[in-house]
């Protein structure tokens, strides 16, 4: 939460502060000064950081009685200040906006005056399209900002007249390039999509990103999303079958890759399907776990298989062939030995009563 | 030691904390929260003794304290201009609002330094928590906000817990919607549809048990789902790289679903002491600056697995010290059960 994210399009904004002389700064009052002092702590504290800033605050002023101050910079401080007054006043006008502007840059997280700047917007004392470049502009500089993402999400949805939806994609693609496991672009992405229902075009969007990355978990995620929202979900059994076959060959291309797994678990729970009976996916799993290759995913989902087969039968075959897997569970995926011993030991017991 | 070092970093961080932490303007009480977590789980609140009462005081006077108890809780900062009162105060603007990580943040501090939640305004808090629940019973943070997710349940869930009262939420609307943020890989997203996420995971788990409600789901599925994130260090999701904070988020999560005994301490260690640095503290992994957050979700981490002695135990589900839980079982003038 405290790192700045770094960008290369940092742009230099500087303020006026010229322009807000007649304006009567509210300081922050964070408390009385405390007049404990605590040399050793003082000590330690100089010697971690050796910051400009840090000293000048220490050395200048009294302890204060607050938990954890921040060492605010000084324009941020004095943009506050300006701020505060300017909540009470509630002027609506472009030096605001530049307010807003400038102390977003410094601190994305200050919801407060996100919500300023919406009604500023509101009051059209900006245009939308510039907004848009804004909140662009800011979304390179601070892709884990939630307030970003939902001012952006608040224009969309507000001027939806003025913004072609796929458009929006592409924005979202561009902010993608630069972490393509965005938390908050594929949250928004998936909202986006379902207002413009835009799944048709999403489908061939995930493929080109698993294409791309065929690691990237949250390509794989929105790709069953759209499975699982788009109102025909899965047309009829051919479709589901190509979606299977999809799945396996980018299984084989990176077969330790845990995302098509999961995905394709997914898949059949999806389309109502008990995994025994798709005799590709279990095929595939057999193929490794007969060649003895360190899978732990094909065999977990084998050992999945055959537990759900034992529950419905007893067949001593499937027994050894379960105990079996937990073996070689045991043996490739090392970290997790205890829990496979665990599950080994819960089918020895199972058979036993 | 791996814990031992670190207390050098937040002690300083107590006394000031560097600008990089602007971002944090709007949400200091979770510095707060972190550093004093730290001193509380590693058994060092004597050396903060001589400032408790002060910042009790200085923590109070983030509440939201309306004269009709229509709104209550706390803000995350003094950043709106009212002025200070060490009992709480408010601001008759929309830009003066509680929020309700923040919130939470207070009462977990106010807990670790001691006090009673005597001066909390619990009328106001529970009718806050009214305002914020939607139709699918998901939680937005504060009155004028969008984001609905599973972070702000959790607060929702923990905040009701620790006041004893959960007439503020529809709780059957809450467990729908934690049952719904499942994904198919049984980790939990942060909100519909979303990618399972290692934070989500323990929001969803930690309201469940808050409610008594862990039977729910599939607890051996989300297990295996959890345990499968250890690389050394945990991640966070599939196939990204471990970091710090997930030895509390997925840690906690296995400590509520009894699996703690099922994970090898042994590279966890090694990972967490690479990321240890040269200040004290803990940064997200190898090479990177220490925080707040990390270094507390760190030694949470440490105390949850029982890597390290000395540390005091962790109620996992509120992400409090089991001495600091003792004081609001003891203390507060409405008894848990």
């Amino acid at each position: 939460m405290s790192q700045t994210d770094s960008s290369d399009e940092e742009v230099e904004f500087e303020l006026d502060f010229l322009l807000y002389n007649d304006i009567q700064p509210t300081p922050q009052d964070d408390g009385p000064d405390r007049m404990l002092k605590d040399k050793k702590i003082e000590l330690n504290f100089v010697l971690f950081y050796l910051n400009v800033n840090v000293l000048k605050n220490l050395i200048s002023k009294k302890k204060k009685l607050a938990v954890a101050p921040i060492a605010y910079p000084a324009d941020y401080k004095k943009a506050m200040d300006i701020f505060r007054t300017i909540t009470t006043t509630n002027e609506q006008s472009k030096r605001t906006l530049y307010l807003t502007e400038f102390i977003i840059r410094l601190n994305p997280a200050h919801y407060t005056i996100w919500k300023f700047r919406e009604n500023l917007v509101k009051k059209g004392v900006t245009e939308i399209n510039e907004e848009l470049n804004f909140t662009e502009a800011l979304g390179k500089l601070h892709p884990k900002s939630y307030q970003i993402w939902h001012h952006r999400q608040w224009l969309v949805n507000n001027y939806i007249d003025l913004i072609l939806p796929i458009q929006e994609i592409e924005f979202i693609n561009r902010l993608l390039k630069y972490d393509t496991k965005n938390y908050h672009a594929w949250s928004y992405r998936q909202w986006l999509v379902q207002k413009f229902n835009l799944f048709k075009l999403e489908l061939e969007e995930t493929e080109g990103f698993i294409l791309d990355d065929i690691r990237n978990n949250s390509a794989w995620n929105q790709r069953y999303f759209v499975f699982k929202m788009r109102e025909e979900g899965f047309q009829n059994e051919t479709d589901f079958e190509n979606e299977i076959n999809y799945c396996i060959s980018k299984i084989k291309l990176a077969p330790r890759n845990e995302s098509p797994w999961n995905y394709i678990r997914g898949i059949i729970k999806l389309f109502g399907k008990n995994p025994a009976e798709v005799k590709v996916y279990v095929s595939l799993c057999e193929d490794y776990f007969q060649k003895n290759l360190p899978i732990s995913n094909a065999l977990i989902s084998l050992l999945e298989i055959l537990e759900n087969k034992i529950k419905s039968e007893k067949n001593d075959d499937f027994q050894s062939e379960a105990l079996q897997i937990c073996d070689k569970l045991i043996d490739f995926d090392y970290v997790r030995r205890n829990y496979w011993t665990y599950r080994k030991q819960l089918l020895l017991d199972a058979n036993s009563h | 030691m791996l814990a031992e070092v670190d207390q050098k970093l937040v002690l300083a961080c107590l006394k000031m904390i560097p600008q990089q932490y602007i971002s944090a303007d709007t949400s200091r009480l979770t510095l707060t929260l972190f550093a004093l977590g730290q001193l509380d789980l590693t058994k060092n609140l004597k050396e903060i003794e001589i400032s408790r009462a002060n910042w009790i005081d200085w923590i109070y006077a983030h509440q939201y304290l309306t004269e009709n108890n229509q709104n209550g809780g706390f803000r995350g900062g003094l950043f709106s201009g009212h002025k200070f009162d060490k009992n709480g105060n408010y601001k008759k603007d929309e830009y003066d609002l509680p929020h309700i990580a923040m919130t939470y943040a207070a009462l977990l501090s106010l807990l670790i330094l001691g006090d009673d939640l005597g001066r909390v305004n619990k009328t106001g808090v529970i009718n806050g928590l009214k305002l914020l629940q939607s139709e699918n019973g998901s939680f937005k943070p504060c009155e004028d906000s969008r984001e609905f997710d599973l972070r702000f349940v959790f607060c929702a869930c923990a905040i009701s817990y620790i006041l004893n009262d959960f007439s503020g939420l529809n709780v059957n609307k809450v467990l729908e919607f934690i049952v719904k943020c499942q994904a198919y890989d049984y980790g939990f997203a942060q909100n519909l549809n979303l990618e399972s996420h290692g934070g989500s995971t323990y929001c969803a788990l930690a309201s469940l048990k808050l409610l008594n409600k862990l039977d729910l789901i599939d607890k051996k599925a989300t297990l295996l789902w959890l345990l499968k994130r250890q690389e050394d260090g945990f991640r966070g999701r599939i196939n990204k790289p471990p970091d710090t904070c997930y030895t509390f988020w997925i840690g906690a999560s296995i400590s509520m679903l009894e699996g703690t005994k099922f994970v090898d301490t042994v590279p966890l260690k090694t990972f967490l002491e690479c990321c240890k640095t040269k200040y004290g503290g803990f940064g997200k992994s190898e090479n990177c600056h220490p925080d707040l957050l990390h270094s507390y979700m760190t030694i949470a981490g440490l105390s949850i697995f029982g890597i390290e002695e000395g540390l005091d135990d962790l109620n996992c589900e509120l992400n409090l010290s089991k001495n600091s839980f003792e004081t609001l079982k003891n203390s507060c003038n409405w008894n848990l059960s």
